[in-house]
């Protein structure tokens, strides 16, 4: 490994750690937490005021069966609470806020007035009644007045503080605090409400409610109860319990992972790179995840997660191929990485904000670690005893997969989709009582919880008037009872001066004061004028009523219901729906995308990965385990997953057997171990991906295709039509132009192409050889002109050909064999015998175009005795049988090769041998446009070696004078 | 509201002393909460010319109900019951449930358990300062801790000796109430 290489694995995923921490403190950004934040952000969909409204409040209810003992308990209880972390306590109201209430009043008394007082204003009787019955007060009643009667000298005050509600939501202030009753146990309430910055942060509330916990223990007496409950709880819970669970599984799973390392490796030293991989994948995520959203849901670290285990497959499939597998692997690397990507590419245009950010985690993670493979990772050593490229079979794959997708279609069709939030969400036990006993006691229960909220362009004023337009009822707590809508007191405050005009001055004698304070003009509330105990009417710019469900035809503009479990529920069926459209577009798009890159393969490689789907549906329907939206997200991550396997397995044979082993147990462990996380979302995604995984690599097993010849690596059929085409229409001038150019071209970027020809002459001869081919099979117009070099042999072989003798050609690799039909001595027919699969673009083209009047070639699949026979008969029938004698299956014979040695195949030899025809070596070598030289030499047939000696011989004179068309471009040359 | 609040006041002023006061203070308390009683009232709000002056009776039976009447210059009564509170005027009767009153529902409960014999029903309500004179009569000043109730009164003293005999409630803003008790023969 170079010192480049080495010093780049450190160097990137350092320079990587210093982004993120950089992009980290520069942009503040936030992390959500919150159920509502995984499902949308949208204010159309829940208003900020009302998903705001309780993320950091914490109701304690302290209870006993002595109301004495709970009163004391939580006192106690009130003393010991971090107050550092709250923004308030709530427990006892010990008169400021009857303070300010008594201030507000005074400041603004003119049109606060009971709604009782209201309407006896509005006659002559009824304000005279008024009259009397503040002499009775300020006579009669032990009690002192709120303000003094010279202030209010008909009691309008005491009137209006004493119409507001005493209770709230079913709890009552008792000396101060807040109780209510049920079943003989007495209840106190405590809101704790935590600073706004407390509720992002989940640390900090985990270690609050573990604060809190070491707090109750402490304050709990024998005969008192405390429960606990709210969102920041929850959430505090919810990311504790996730957070012990992620850490104990990434810690088995990175185990996991360096075990089978050590195992798959036999050594320490690839766990350095392993590791840098790793990260470099997370730091690259994180990264572009913080760079591209302010806020960022803690969620998506979570899923993010999941590049880990897709990643370390690319450390397996790099380090264990076969050093010559090298642009193979780097290509199937390359199809793996794009085809994963597609499959995330629809995740992106959620309307999720947190699956567009894991779509830009996962996606981002992955090129990274692709690139860091394919760049920082060293070039494995050659390793022949893995390039084994025979395809992996397994017994029966057939009826085991009809077995297995017969069975997942029945299980899939009692599969059912849940929209239910407590499907992904399940509160602890604990938390879920004490939020039931809270909503008992307050005259809440699931479908009468809701919020009324009025929003409106940011007047007070307006969202008052909007609120009293309502007609609620006067036991609904809610801002407009204490500060009326300004219409309404300027109404009041007329009649109030018709009161004072009419009774003032009695009044003033009656209750001996020298002069009574006239009441100011009301003016519009503002903002500011809201007391601090009425701040839980308003969230935002909006006001917010806990209410019953109203029918939404009867709501004015601007005020909405929100039932919040409808909500949810609605939210996440629409999101279901969503995603469940997003994954076939997934499917779709990744379908044309191996349409491109695998062609008729296609359906062959996105089977695998359907077929998980379905499986993992059956199994879904089989457990009775309700589809969520997190199991459709896993199904991205599945769909891109099971193609990896297909395209290694398919195209990487038994070599690839090995690293794509390892890369499923990694994923299934990974992956796996989340089903055994409690958070329902992450449970979703490890169950799918630890059934759909295996499912999908038996499945890629079970349709592994046959082989493809190696000879045909990138040939086209398309580009065969094309080139055919441009012969037809342009000539051969034209196309050995376009063939030569297509030739440099693909020398000049293609560097396998350059290690096996270092000059462009080579490769440029090689395509005008196979424009020279299609020419001669389509026995069209411009033929090439061959001559012989007019030796005996050459005449001989002309004579021969002629008199119909049947001649047995042992051609070579070197120059276009086919062209010596062209040499215009008579009508004899050339035959040759290529293997169908492995040469079938060009067969199935050949098939198509080719005249057959003066070239045969005889598609086999093996050389085996009717093939034998045939040769047989054609050549007594005095045909020409051409075989190639440098290259072909089985037993080799190496002969001296100039200087070197040369592997030839002894069968073909032995087979010309056998027939008892004249044996003669051709090679058409090019001379330049149309022109072709045809070497022929006749070859002793009485003993074999001599035969091979003289071959050879021919071959390398021959090759020494025209070494760029000796197209041989196997390994070793 | 406030009615109730002070009428509670008045007993619980002297109970919530009844831990560290005399005995004999305590025993007239008690006794004030199960007696029938004639009071006159003299008030003076702050800045008014004259002082306003009202008579009536007050009638307790302890565990059952508290009657407090007007007599003159007005006629009204207002009765806690054990589970409503019922006004009686020119106006008509009104009845409000204890459930809609809940000070007086606390009230009730404080001082049916003192009168019961819990000399801590009342604990933590006011600040207190009892001076007893050589012919026993006992005065007994408090001050309330709770900032609501200190709205409406600043200071309450009760005097007596085998029997409450004053109440004075005075006001932050310099208003003072004096009522006179004069304990009738119970009625059975």
């Amino acid at each position: 490994m170079s010192v480049r290489r080495i010093f780049a694995a450190f160097a990137v995923p350092v320079a990587l750690a210093v982004v993120c921490a950089s992009v980290f403190f520069c942009r503040s950004v936030r992390f959500k937490t919150s159920l509502y934040d995984i499902v949308g952000t949208s204010a159309e969909t829940v208003p900020e005021a009302v998903r705001e409204h309780s993320s950091c409040l914490v109701p304690i209810m302290v209870s006993s069966v002595d109301a004495a003992a709970a009163r004391a308990a939580a006192d106690d209880l009130v003393r010991r609470l971090p107050v550092n972390e709250c923004a308030s306590i709530r427990y006892r109201f010990d008169g400021s806020a009857f303070s300010t209430l008594l201030e507000l009043c005074r400041e603004h008394r003119a049109g606060l007035v009971s709604p009782h007082d209201e309407r006896l204003l509005e006659t002559a009787e009824g304000r005279r009644k008024i009259a009397r019955a503040a002499l009775r007060r300020y006579y009669a009643s032990p009690v002192p007045p709120l303000l003094s009667p010279e202030e209010d000298p008909f009691c309008l005050t005491d009137g209006f503080v004493k119409s507001l509600p005493v209770s709230y939501s079913g709890w009552t202030q008792l000396d101060g605090v807040l109780t209510a009753s049920r079943d003989g146990v007495f209840y106190i309430l405590i809101i704790v409400e935590l600073k706004r910055e407390m509720a992002d942060d989940p640390d900090a509330l985990i270690a609050f409610k573990e604060r809190l916990d070491e707090i109750f223990a402490e304050a709990r007496k024998p005969s008192v109860s405390i429960n606990v409950c709210g969102v920041p709880l929850h959430t505090a819970f919810t990311a504790g319990r996730c957070k012990t669970e992620i850490n104990w599984l990434t810690l088995i799973s990175t185990l996991f992972i360096v075990l089978l390392s050590t195992v798959v490796f036999r050594s320490f030293k690839w766990l350095p790179l392993l590791a840098g991989l790793l990260g470099v994948a997370a730091l690259a995520g994180a990264a572009a995840s913080l760079i591209l959203f302010s806020t960022v849901h803690v969620m998506t670290f979570v899923f993010g997660t999941t590049v880990l285990g897709l990643v370390v497959d690319y450390s397996f499939h790099w380090l264990l191929q076969d050093g010559a597998e090298c642009a193979k692997t780097r290509r199937n690397l390359i199809i793996s990485f794009v085809t994963t990507e597609i499959s995330l590419l629809p995740l992106l245009l959620s309307s999720l904000p947190v699956l567009r950010q894991s779509a830009v985690f996962l996606g981002t993670g992955l090129a990274a670690a692709l690139a860091y493979v394919l760049v920082c990772y060293p070039r494995p050593s050659r390793c022949d005893h893995m390039s084994d490229s025979r395809p992996v079979r397994i017994p029966l794959a057939v009826p085991a997969l009809a077995a297995l997708i017969l069975i997942s279609v029945f299980g899939a069709c009692r599969a059912r989709f849940a929209t239910d939030p407590a499907a992904i969400y399940r509160p602890s036990a604990e938390l879920a009582e004490s939020e039931k006993i809270l909503a008992e006691l307050s005259g809440l229960n699931d479908e009468s919880c809701g919020f009324l909220v009025i929003s409106g362009d940011g007047s007070l004023e307006n969202l008052l008037e909007r609120e009293s337009s309502l007609g609620l009822s006067d036991a609904v707590p809610r801002l407009s009872g204490f500060l009326p809508a300004f219409e309404r007191r300027m109404k009041n405050y007329e009649n109030i001066v018709r009161l004072y005009a009419e009774h003032g001055d009695r009044q003033r004698e009656n209750l001996g004061v020298g002069s009574l304070v006239t009441h100011p003009s009301p003016r519009p509330w503002q903002w500011n004028d809201v007391p601090a105990f009425a701040s839980a009417f308003i969230s935002g710019d909006n006001l917010l009523i806990p209410s019953a469900p109203a029918p939404e035809a009867e709501l004015p503009e601007g005020v909405r219901f929100y039932h919040l479990k409808s909500i949810l529920a609605g939210m996440l069926s629409e999101l279901a729906d969503e995603t469940g459209v997003r994954l076939v577009i997934s499917m779709a798009v990744m379908f044309l995308a191996l349409l491109v890159l695998c062609r008729c393969r296609a359906i062959r490689v996105i089977f695998p990965s359907l077929a998980a789907l379905l499986a993992v549906l059956g199994v879904l329907g089989f457990a009775e385990e309700n589809v969520t939206l997190f199991h459709l997200l896993a199904s991205f991550i599945l769909l891109g997953t099971g193609v990896d396997y297909t395209v290694f397995l398919h195209n990487g044979g038994r070599a690839a057997l090995k690293p794509a082993i390892c890369s499923l147990l990694t994923s299934v462990v990974g992956f796996g171990a989340l089903s055994f996380v409690s958070f329902p979302a992450v449970n979703a995604f490890g169950s799918v991906l630890a059934v759909g995984l295996p499912v999908a690599f038996f499945c890629a097993l079970a349709t592994v295709p046959d082989p493809e010849p190696a000879t045909e690596h990138g040939a086209s059929p398309i580009g065969l039509e094309v080139l055919f085409a441009v012969y037809r229409i342009f000539g051969l001038m034209v196309l050995h132009a376009f063939a030569g150019c297509f030739g440099f071209f693909m020398w000049l970027f293609s560097r396998d192409v350059r290690r096996a020809s270092p000059s462009p002459r080579k490769v440029i001869a090689f395509t005008h050889s196979l424009a020279d081919k299609l020419v001669v099979m389509a026995n069209g117009s411009n033929m090439p002109v061959v001559e012989t070099d007019g030796s005996s042999d050459a005449r001989r072989f002309i004579d021969d050909v002629a008199a119909k003798r049947g001649v047995f050609v042992l051609s070579s690799h070197c120059g276009t064999v086919e062209v010596l039909s062209a040499l215009g001595t008579c009508d004899v027919a050339f035959h040759a015998w290529m293997e169908f699969e492995r040469t079938s673009v060009f067969n199935r083209f050949y098939l198509r175009h080719a005249k057959r009047e003066k070239v045969t070639i005889h598609p086999i699949s093996s050389f085996g005795p009717e093939t034998v026979f045939t040769a047989g008969d054609l050549i007594d029938a005095g045909d020409c049988l051409v075989m190639a004698g440098d290259r072909g299956a089985g037993r080799k014979r190496k002969v001296r090769f100039g200087s070197g040695e040369i592997e030839l195949s002894e069968g073909a030899f032995r087979f010309a041998r056998a027939l008892g025809h004249p044996v003669y070596f051709a090679a058409c070598v090019s001379e330049g446009g149309r022109r072709y030289r045809a070497v022929i030499r006749r070859l002793p047939t009485e003993n074999l070696d001599v035969m091979i000696k003289v071959y050879a011989d021919v071959l390398y004179g021959v090759v020494s004078a025209y070494p760029h068309q000796w197209f041989k471009w196997e390994r070793g040359r | 509201m406030k009615r109730i609040w002070f009428i509670g006041a008045v007993f619980a002023c002297g109970c919530a002393a009844a831990a560290e006061i005399p005995d004999s203070c305590v025993c007239a308390l008690r006794r004030a909460l199960d007696s029938r009683a004639v009071w006159t009232m003299e008030r003076r709000f702050a800045g008014s010319v004259r002082t306003l002056s009202t008579t009536g009776t007050v009638e307790c039976v302890i565990g059952n109900r508290i009657e407090w009447k007007v007599l003159h210059p007005f006629v009204s009564s207002v009765s806690m019951t054990t589970n409503a509170m019922v006004f009686l005027d020119e106006d008509g009767e009104r009845v409000k449930n204890l459930d809609d009153l809940p000070y007086y529902r606390e009230i009730r409960k404080r001082t049916d358990s003192f009168a019961r014999g819990n000399a801590d029903a009342f604990d933590g309500l006011f600040e207190m300062n009892v001076d007893i004179r050589p012919d026993g009569v006992w005065s007994l000043e408090m001050k309330p801790e709770n900032r609501a109730m200190r709205r409406l009164f600043s200071s309450a003293t009760l005097e007596g000796n085998a029997k409450l005999e004053s109440a004075v409630f005075k006001t932050k803003d310099g208003g003072i109430s004096v009522i006179q008790f004069k304990e009738l023969p119970r009625v059975r």
